[in-house]
């Protein structure tokens, strides 16, 4: 799931930027030709993340077996492309680069399409999305009961906004083994995270007793397919063609079992929306989902009334201002500068291209290995925002 | 093909002898011993000690190259060392073996004659670890003694590896790097003690020295630079200011084997703001000696009181022999951030005579070497003062040097001035404990200042566009005085009146030290460039627009030599 939930944060910070400039190219009827003509179908992958895939083949992963049964229909030969799937955008650019011609696990969500307009996905394989995981010893299945003692979350992943916004206390984690850690060493009890990789954690560490559970709110439930380039409408069909087949005769439910998917259910227990693709989804018209707005309101706050939601995450009244600007000289000032001004190795803030949402990203999550630390283990949020508005008010340089 | 093959065979005979009288040919480890390093002043071929002697002179008595032929100085061979970060080490060699300490990532051992790589030592620093330091991921170089190579990491750490293949033989935490506790020295090691002193003055550390066992790495002896209740000198700290007062002793110190004395500069005391520690704030920014055995404090001397400026007195001690006004005097000469040469008295601590050597605004010394400083240049809680030198000092930590055949000091200098204010500030771990801000108000600019100690005067100085703030000099016996600037030049000057006979370009900015050696017959020099360290990121508006938009960072040594 790390591909997901990293793509779908990505996709709600920084895909729309960097789409935004890119032009989908026209529709290219011959890629089932082209790809025959090789003999060989190419998947992106992540060299070491199970459930999804692994270079070890020992198990290959959930969706590098689904990739297995449609080439077979398709007539191919399943080739990998090694890449760090938690680098969310990036990876996705291995697929516009044409190094490979497959990326599973994207969601077939129209706003995330609208973002990464040049790509496509095919019909669900799965429904996944975020579950709610709980340590053997939680008292109550209800999500809302750890309001204020503390929801674990990947950092920087639809649940991290989604709760922050509804006031919910969140622990913030850099991956989903690292909230299993949390809830082996008792730090934590409630957890919302991606549900693939909760579920083969849960599977995978029988010992601790950990519950995923199958039913979740609408909005962290996505169907999940083949992220393919957009132009090749005719790959896309034939996945669809070859999907329809391998659940039709029970193999795709069997791959589930064997990773444990845990098929996510709307906790109202009505059928879960169908989130049709721009063009060439289901067919069926989709309804403005609440995960959209979340979206709108964490990643485009450009438009219409984002602005004063702006203003309520991130005040920037004076004294705000001067206490970021405090906590700028305490936290940010040895590298980059007096008053924001970079004495030229490391990054100018003033330059930052991003909106305050990124920025608070980057603040709070770091670039670890670049020498950028994660303040989210020494500042406050309030703190960090109040770091974000005092570089947001300094003037551009020249 | 039978005779293709023997041709082959034998070439390949061949290259295997030539490889094997190679090992032969190359350069190995020699000891390390007290007595070599105690006699560093008489062996002028290598560079066995951070400062070369543990007077800590930088002055090689070498003289092939000299002020007649240096302008034929040529590079005999560069290597690329594979890091971005500040180069500010400055290398050591013995007996033909260089030992590069790059950054906080690898130590290389190098055959100078050849410029083959004989052993690396890679370290492992946490990610996180530059959070803690104030100045990027640096070391000014690792240390010699006995059959081991000697390196103090970032995170706190002290490495023993051996000299021969560069195998880790221990290593031994020492502190607690995410209380800002961390090392960049190059460490001092004496008659089998390594001692290193805490950097960690911006983030509210207890400044601390520590004498260690060069063969376990077991502590002998902990001193405190800052005292703590109940110990003479915490009234100095009102407010229960002492327990984060800073402090650091953060740069390699001298030895005088006379007294047994080593002598440490003190630093910054925390937070900048002044009013938060009302008192002296002993012993931060002070010159102290401690005895080599003990680690007790024979005699301090505290420059700046109650510091406003972060004018820190880490600055490196010369022990020095010369005529003080006519008089044969052992002194010991410090150049400080706040623009002044002071001379001492190497026994007892008494200072004998000052000198400005920079531009300064601030005041003046009284007759008692006491700063006497105009009321508007104080900076205070939201009370703005503009003042010259800056944080970055007169003299920054680029160490100086001295020729002790004509007594004279040449001291890398910057002059730039700040704007600053403090503010009330709270101790939290992890970030920097600072309560000060401020803006630099125009580029800086650099020199290279001569001055006589024997009659206490500025004898000439040499300008540079940008400060002078990292590089080391170094003066030889050739009448030359080297150092290197951020532009990337290593430049030689005429010691008799600082006329610039020779320059060359490096690949990036210098911010380490220059140095030179004999090898096989033949005098080199050599310096490893890489632009970074404190000034790229604490100078904002100071560091020049030619510096900022043409330097790139990037490390390289390399090695000169006369054809």
């Amino acid at each position: 799931m790390r591909n997901l939930h990293r793509i779908v944060s990505a996709a709600a910070v920084t895909l729309a930027g960097f789409a935004a400039g890119l032009q989908s190219g026209p529709v290219d009827a011959g890629t089932l030709e082209r790809l025959k003509s090789y003999g060989k179908i190419t998947l992106c992958a992540d060299r070491d993340l199970l459930p999804h895939s692994s270079s070890a083949m020992d198990p290959p992963g959930f969706d590098v077996e689904v990739a297995h049964e449609v080439a077979r229909h398709l007539e191919l030969e399943l080739g990998f492309q090694w890449v760090a799937a938690f680098k969310g955008h990036r990876a996705i650019r291995n697929l516009y680069s044409g190094d490979c011609d497959i990326f599973m696990g994207l969601p077939n969500d129209k706003d995330f399409l609208k973002e990464a307009f040049r790509l496509d996905v095919t019909e669900p394989y799965y429904t996944g999305g975020f579950a709610v995981l709980l340590s053997k010893d939680a008292p109550s299945t209800n999500l809302e009961d750890y309001k204020t003692k503390g929801v674990a979350v990947d950092i920087m992943t639809v649940p991290d906004f989604r709760l922050f916004e509804r006031g919910f206390e969140r622990k913030l984690y850099y991956g989903t083994a690292k909230v299993v850690e949390a809830m082996k060493s008792g730090e934590v009890q409630a957890a919302l995270v991606p549900a693939l990789e909760a579920g083969w954690l849960a599977h995978t560490h029988g010992e601790l007793g950990l519950r995923v559970l199958d039913r979740t709110e609408k909005q962290y439930i996505y169907p999940m397919g083949f992220g393919l380039r957009k132009k090749e409408q005719d790959l896309k069909q034939a996945i669809n063609e070859a999907l329809a087949k391998i659940e039709a005769s029970g193999r795709l439910k069997e791959l589930r079992e064997k990773y444990g998917v845990v098929d996510l259910k709307p906790e109202d227990g009505s059928t879960p929306e169908k989130k049709a693709a721009v063009e060439g989804g289901s067919g069926e018209k989709a309804a403005p989902t609440q995960v959209a707005e979340a979206k709108v309101d964490a990643a485009a706050p450009a438009a219409g009334s984002a602005a004063s939601s702006l203003e309520s995450d991130f005040p920037s009244d004076p004294a705000s201002i001067k206490k970021g600007y405090s906590l700028y000289k305490q936290a940010c000032y040895k590298c980059h500068g007096p008053n924001g001004v970079s004495g030229g190795t490391r990054p100018d803030v003033r330059m930052f291209a991003g909106d305050h949402y990124e920025m608070f990203a980057i603040v709070q999550a770091g670039i670890v290995d670049r020498g950028m630390p994660a303040w989210n283990d020494y500042l406050t949020e309030t703190e960090m925002k109040q770091i974000v508005v005092y570089i947001k008010s300094l003037p551009k340089p020249e | 093909m039978k005779s293709r093959w023997a041709l082959f065979a034998s070439a390949a005979t061949t290259a295997l002898l030539v490889g094997m009288a190679g090992q032969a040919l190359a350069a190995e480890w020699t000891a390390v011993t007290d007595e070599r390093l105690q006699s560093a002043e008489k062996n002028a071929d290598d560079w066995l000690i951070y400062g070369r002697t543990y007077s800590s002179l930088r002055y090689s008595p070498l003289k092939e190259i000299n002020t007649e032929n240096v302008s034929k100085l040529k590079p005999k061979f560069q290597i690329a060392l594979g890091s971005i970060e500040g180069q500010e080490l400055t290398p050591v060699v013995n007996n033909g073996i260089m030992i590069v300490a790059v950054s906080q990532e690898r130590i290389d051992a190098i055959d100078v004659k050849t410029g083959e790589r004989l052993w690396r030592h890679e370290i492992k620093v946490p990610a996180d670890a530059t959070q803690f330091t104030c100045c990027g991921k640096i070391t000014r170089g690792a240390s010699l003694y006995g059959d081991k190579v000697y390196f103090a990491t970032l995170d706190s750490r002290l490495l023993a590896i051996d000299a021969k293949d560069g195998k880790l033989v221990w290593e031994k935490t020492l502190a607690d790097y995410k209380a800002g506790y961390t090392l960049t020295m190059a460490p001092t090691i004496v008659k089998g003690k390594v001692m290193v002193g805490f950097s960690g003055g911006e983030f509210g550390i207890v400044g601390q020295i520590l004498a260690l066992d060069s063969e376990t790495g077991n502590e002998v002896w902990k001193h405190r630079t800052i005292p703590q209740p109940g110990e003479p000198g915490y009234d100095t700290w009102g407010k229960d200011s002492a327990k984060y007062g800073g402090g650091a002793a953060w740069l390699t110190a001298s030895y005088d084997a006379e007294t047994n004395l080593t002598f440490w500069g003190t630093g910054n005391p925390a937070p900048w703001n002044a009013d938060m520690r009302p008192g002296d704030n002993l012993y931060s920014n002070s010159l102290i000696a401690l005895d080599a055995d003990t680690g007790k404090q024979k005699w301090y001397f505290q420059h700046v009181p109650n510091d406003a400026w972060d004018w820190d007195s880490m600055n490196e001690a010369l022990l020095i022999d010369t005529k003080i006004k006519g008089k044969d005097t052992k002194a010991v000469i410090q150049a400080h951030k706040n623009g002044y040469l002071y001379t001492f008295d190497r026994a007892t601590g008494k200072c004998l005579q000052t000198v400005a050597f920079s531009p300064l605004d601030w005041g003046k010394l009284d007759e008692n070497c006491k700063m006497i400083v105009k009321p508007d240049k104080r900076p205070g809680v939201d009370k703005k003062a503009t003042f010259c030198p800056s944080y970055f000092g007169g003299k920054g930590w680029a160490h100086m040097t001295y020729n002790p055949e004509n007594s004279m000091v040449f001291i890398p200098t910057t002059d730039m001035c700040v704007t600053l204010h403090h503010e009330e500030t709270t101790y939290k771990k992890g970030t920097m404990y600072l309560g000060a801000g401020g803006e630099i108000p125009e580029p800086g600019k650099g020199m290279l200042t001569a001055v006589d100690v024997s009659n206490n005067k500025v004898a000439w100085a040499w300008n540079n566009p940008s400060p002078l703030q990292s590089g080391s000099a170094m003066a030889t016996g050739g009448g030359l005085a080297f150092v290197g600037t951020f532009e990337g030049d290593l430049v030689a000057l005429d010691q008799k009146d600082g006329k610039e006979l020779w320059k060359h370009r490096n690949p990036s900015g210098i911010v380490g030290g220059v140095i030179s050696f004999n090898a096989g017959g033949k005098q080199h020099i050599a310096v490893v460039s890489g632009y970074g360290g404190a000034f790229p990121l604490w100078a904002g508006t100071g560091v020049p627009p030619h510096i900022k938009n043409n330097v790139n960072p990037g490390a390289t040594l390399t090695v000169y030599a006369l054809d």
